[in-house]
């Protein structure tokens, strides 16, 4: 029978998870990160000169282990130093996660200008009002995401008895939740929000590469828009992604009713169902709706 | 204008880590802003692999790089005798990051074939460098295993964000380096706080007060003269307004 403290420790983290990656998501989608961001870097180049915020601080995955973890790494020290009750680490992880916002606002606000500085050749401005508009949001989100990893971190630490240290993991979150939001989430806004002028699904060709609409619903479009839009269909499919990792990942301490090996086979148990049912769903996808026609 | 060469840089760079490693080791833990010339060279080697068309690559480099640096340092730290003897210390990290950062950078032309020019230096250079910084935010920290993820997560953006954030046809070395000198004073800045953290102590140890101060000083002093050279390179800086219609 699995303890009270695992049993709440899963729940926990998957609900936390699960909004995790909703804010993740939209952090990264106001500051046109990952895969977007080489698009609306490419745009001023063939003519579409822009106003959006684009932060490029390297990949999510880095970006977001750097957040996570000097969150988690103050939060840890604070907690050691001060005493670790559930109160404590609240506080402590909110005080990390505004420690690492602002190191967030720092690179995105440098990244912003230098990557605007090297497109002179293209005649792109830098318009002060379309970094420092979209910088609070991000800057929110960022907060959000890194607190609710620092506490997730902490939960698999403590209630779920992760050997690992409360940083590392906040690494391993950091790092997975970031390859989350770029390749599930960053298609919602990078292959179609920001190609709305072509055939929805058609993917981004090379020959249509920095040819995206930089004007919006009234005047030109900004990255205030952007997580607003995104936040209806991508930011609930990453947060579903990984809420569903960490969740069932979670199962693999709930269930040792008969010994430890139990548990390794539930979860193959689990990834052999999921495995499946993908194969079952692009099998019938591909049926349905055929190749894709060119024109 | 003439670009600073890989070698220049580097050397200025070893001697300037090795001479930041012993001051830390002989607790004087100002010498961490020794420490910013490796940010640069490390910064500069990134730059060297990623202008060949490593556009996404960029992140990688630096992620491998600053793992091989970081590594080499955290297992010479292990080593309590080593730890103790700063000479001793700064000799074995900075000769297993050699061998390592030239090990991978060998494997990497010679096995998996990414024919990068100069790829074997540069990833001995980005090991190195980024080895001593981590040396030398490990005598600062502690040796706390707790803060080994932090330690190596902050060193590998501040040295691979520089040219990913300047890519484009504008780029230029200058711009990079010093926006490399930015990002070294941010790095040292949080890790002074961390390290007061670390300390453990009711009020901060002057020893990471003075780290904070010197570098809060060299952050002010390089966002300067990185904007004056913004301010130089860039098209036009405008409050707002609309880009001008093109269809």
């Amino acid at each position: 029978m699995a303890s009270t403290s695992l049993l709440l420790g899963t729940a926990l983290a998957g609900f936390l998870a699960f909004l995790a990656g909703i804010f993740e998501d939209s952090e990264s989608n106001a500051g046109s990160a990952s895969n977007p961001n080489s698009q609306v870097q490419l745009a001023p180049q063939i003519g579409n000169r822009h106003r959006y915020f684009n932060k490029a601080i390297s990949g999510e995955p880095p970006a977001n282990a750097l957040w996570a973890t000097t969150a988690a790494t103050i939060a840890y020290l604070l907690t050691a130093h001060f005493g670790g009750d559930a109160f404590a680490v609240l506080i402590a992880s909110i005080i990390g996660a505004a420690s690492s916002t602002l190191l967030l606002c720092a690179y995105g606000a440098l990244s912003h200008i230098s990557r605007i500085a090297s497109m002179k050749n293209f005649e792109q401005a830098l318009y002060w009002d379309s970094l420092l508009t979209p910088l609070p949001l991000d800057a929110a989100y960022g907060f959000l995401t890194a607190l609710i990893l620092t506490l997730l971190a902490f939960a698999a630490h403590g209630l779920l008895g992760n050997p690992f240290s409360v940083p590392l993991i906040a690494l391993f979150f950091g790092i997975t939740i970031g390859a989350i939001g770029s390749s599930t989430g960053d298609i919602y806004y990078g292959a179609e929000r920001l190609y709305q002028c072509y055939i929805f699904g058609s993917g981004i060709p090379i020959s249509v590469q920095g040819d995206i609409d930089v004007k919006g619903e009234y005047g030109y479009r900004n990255s205030v828009d952007t997580p607003y839009f995104t936040i209806r269909f991508g930011g609930l499919v990453t947060g579903l992604a990984f809420g569903m990792l960490i969740f069932l990942d979670a199962w693999s301490r709930l269930f040792t009713f008969a010994g430890v090996w139990t548990s390794v086979i539930v979860v193959s148990a689990l990834v052999l169902v999921i495995l499946i049912f993908i194969y079952l769903l692009e099998v019938y996808t591909r049926k349905r709706y055929g190749r894709y026609a060119e024109d | 204008m003439k670009e600073i060469q890989i070698h220049t840089l580097f050397g200025a760079a070893l001697l300037s880590g090795i001479a930041g490693i012993l001051l830390i080791g002989h607790g004087i833990s100002i010498g961490i802003v020794f420490l910013w010339l490796p940010f640069l060279s490390a910064a500069n080697s990134i730059r060297g692999m990623a202008m060949y068309g490593l556009g996404t690559g960029n992140a990688s480099i630096g992620y491998w790089g600053t793992a091989v640096g970081a590594t080499s340092a955290f297992v010479v730290s292990l080593s309590v005798s080593c730890r103790s003897t700063p000479l001793l210390y700064v000799a074995a990290v900075v000769a297993i990051s050699l061998v390592i950062g030239l090990a991978t950078g060998i494997l990497a032309d010679k096995v998996i074939r990414m024919r990068i020019p100069r790829i074997e230096l540069n990833s001995a250079v980005i090991a190195m460098s980024t080895a001593m910084i981590t040396a030398g935010s490990l005598l600062i920290l502690g040796n706390d295993y707790g803060l080994y993820p932090f330690i190596y997560i902050i060193i590998t953006l501040a040295v691979l964000h520089p040219y990913n954030a300047s890519t484009g046809a504008g780029e230029n070395q200058k711009r990079t380096l010093l926006l490399a000198l930015v990002e070294a004073c941010m790095t040292t800045l949080v890790i002074g706080i961390v390290a007061m953290l670390a300390s453990r102590s009711s009020i901060p140890v002057s020893g990471d007060v003075a780290i904070v101060a010197a570098s809060a000083c060299g952050l002010v002093i390089a966002v300067v003269a990185w904007y004056r050279l913004v301010k130089s390179d860039i098209y036009e800086i405008r409050w707002t307004g609309y880009p001008p219609a093109e269809h």
